[in-house]
């Protein structure tokens, strides 16, 4: 497939009135590619006011991504993932009573692992409609994942409307490390499946909307194997229900501001579960070019979650449901992240870059109990790309 | 295993979503007609929905690795996230 300009593309779109909603909002569209991304993701050692023991460096990540993309015909597409990441660090472990408030107890020795997955998806479009069926399997020495998804699209007959759906379907396999040692599970599955439905919808010659809901069941050992759970002076294993039923609403929104060139972007997610969670995804960024091989984009994320009933950092009595945990990422806290990204675009290849700050506190939650969580996490992520047309 | 059911009720509401996004779409017919030779703005690379497929699933990842939530954004993988 020839590999025309931004401009020329755009100017054949418009032009001619390709029916095509993915090709008329630049999104998805079959061109012939490899990618490369490189991301170092980095937490923030934890304060040692807030560490009871253990080792207070926290996870840094190396990942390497690949992607191909390729035409087999005019009709079929053949599309290739492979990752290969490496993770070091200490992992928050337990939470005990400290003598002002709940202190982290973090793991001893520096985890070190590595994980590999590799995806291959095929799409076939046909009189508007585009089917994509793929398969994926990842590894790392305590979890496997092989999981499969289809999605459909098809654009209305004006070429302003896009109808999607889809689900997914993975089935998991855990085996902790030193679980005789540490009095873990030895061998556990879980399985999530999950369905969506999407409508995209040009709303004028400068606006887009989409909305999309999606319904996920995961079952099976839902707990984490490597957390523990201070109840009156005990330390148990952390005990989640063995069924959980999310749902999400994303809008996602994108308006052309004139004689800037620039897009506003703005995405919206709702989510709740059967675990009464329920959060709220906020982003913002403002893509603009500059001149014709540049584009700058500052963005913001905000995030904020209520803790399940379960969650508590100290139980000073057993839960009559036998359910308890005091991992972090299940309290009340709210999020924000800044993020700023860059690319270079020549006719036939692109770099670009993205920073990110990610900082979280209970403080700044929007609703939910609130909790002193020590164990909160703030990182750092840089990724750099490498994409070439072939 | 435990109780497979620990609440039914999000079930409902689930449903009544559903049941509100496919009735709530029929009043989108009152967008604008954007003829063909008028849609070279929404084009732009810049107004796409999607950004890179390898940054947003990697997105997903993380986010969904730290945080509560996960889900809405399209992307599958795979991975324990369990540090």
């Amino acid at each position: 497939m020839r590999t025309f300009s931004r401009t020329v593309r755009s100017l054949l779109i418009s032009s001619l009135g390709l029916p095509g909603m993915q090709e008329l909002l630049a999104q998805d569209a079959p061109e012939e590619l490899i990618e490369y991304r490189y991301t170092h993701y980095d937490e923030e050692p934890l304060p040692l006011d807030k560490l009871a023991f253990g080792d207070p460096r926290r996870f840094e990540i190396d990942s390497h991504q690949f992607r191909l993309v390729k035409n087999l015909n005019q009709a079929w597409t053949l599309e290739l993932g492979l990752l290969q990441e490496a993770m070091s660090g200490s992992s928050p472990w337990y939470v005990q009573p400290g003598p002002s408030g709940p202190l982290q107890v973090m793991s001893g020795a520096t985890i070190q692992e590595n994980r590999s997955q590799a995806d291959l998806s095929l799409a076939r479009r046909k009189s508007g409609v585009t089917h994509k069926a793929g398969i994926g399997y990842s590894t790392e020495n305590d979890y496997k994942a092989l999981y499969a998804s289809y999605t459909g699209e098809k654009d209305s007959s004006n070429g302003l409307r896009t109808w999607s759906w889809g689900g997914s379907y993975s089935d998991d396999e855990i085996s902790p490390t030193e679980a005789s040692l540490f009095g873990r599970v030895e061998h556990a599955t879980r399985n999530s499946l999950s369905g969506s439905l999407s409508i995209t919808q040009v709303l004028n010659r400068n606006a887009v909307v989409q909305n999309r809901i999606s319904l996920t069941r995961r079952s099976g050992f839902l707990s984490d194997p490597y957390k523990q759970v201070w109840i009156n002076n005990t330390v148990l294993n952390d005990s989640r229900p063995d069924q959980r039923v999310m749902f999400t609403w994303t809008t996602r929104y994108r308006q052309y501001m004139g004689r800037s060139r620039a897009a506003l972007i703005v995405d919206y997610r709702f989510f709740r579960d059967d675990w009464k969670i329920i959060a709220h995804t906020l982003e913002a960024a403002w893509r603009q070019p500059l001149g014709h091989k540049w584009e700058i984009a500052p963005s913001i994320r905000y995030y904020s979650q209520s803790a399940p009933d379960f969650y508590a950092p100290l139980f000073f009595q057993l839960p009559p449901d036998r359910y308890w945990s005091s991992d972090y990422r299940l309290a009340t806290f709210g999020a924000v992240s800044y993020r700023l990204s860059a690319e270079f675009r020549q006719e036939k290849w692109s770099l670009s870059a993205r920073a990110e700050y990610y900082n979280s506190d209970q403080s700044i939650a929007l609703s939910g109990t609130p909790h002193n969580t020590p164990g909160l996490v703030d990182f750092w992520r840089l990724t750099l790309a490498f994409k070439l047309g072939l | 295993m435990k109780s497979a059911h620990y609440s039914s009720r999000p079930h409902l509401r689930a449903g009544l979503s559903v049941l509100l996004f496919t009735t709530s779409l029929p009043g989108l017919t009152a967008c604008a007609v954007v003829q063909p030779w008028e849609r070279g703005h929404l084009a732009q690379p810049q107004m796409a929905l999607d950004g890179d497929a390898l940054l947003s699933a990697m997105d997903e990842h993380v986010y969904g690795s730290k945080e509560a939530a996960s889900g809405g954004g399209g992307a599958a993988g795979g991975g324990c996230g369990c540090n």
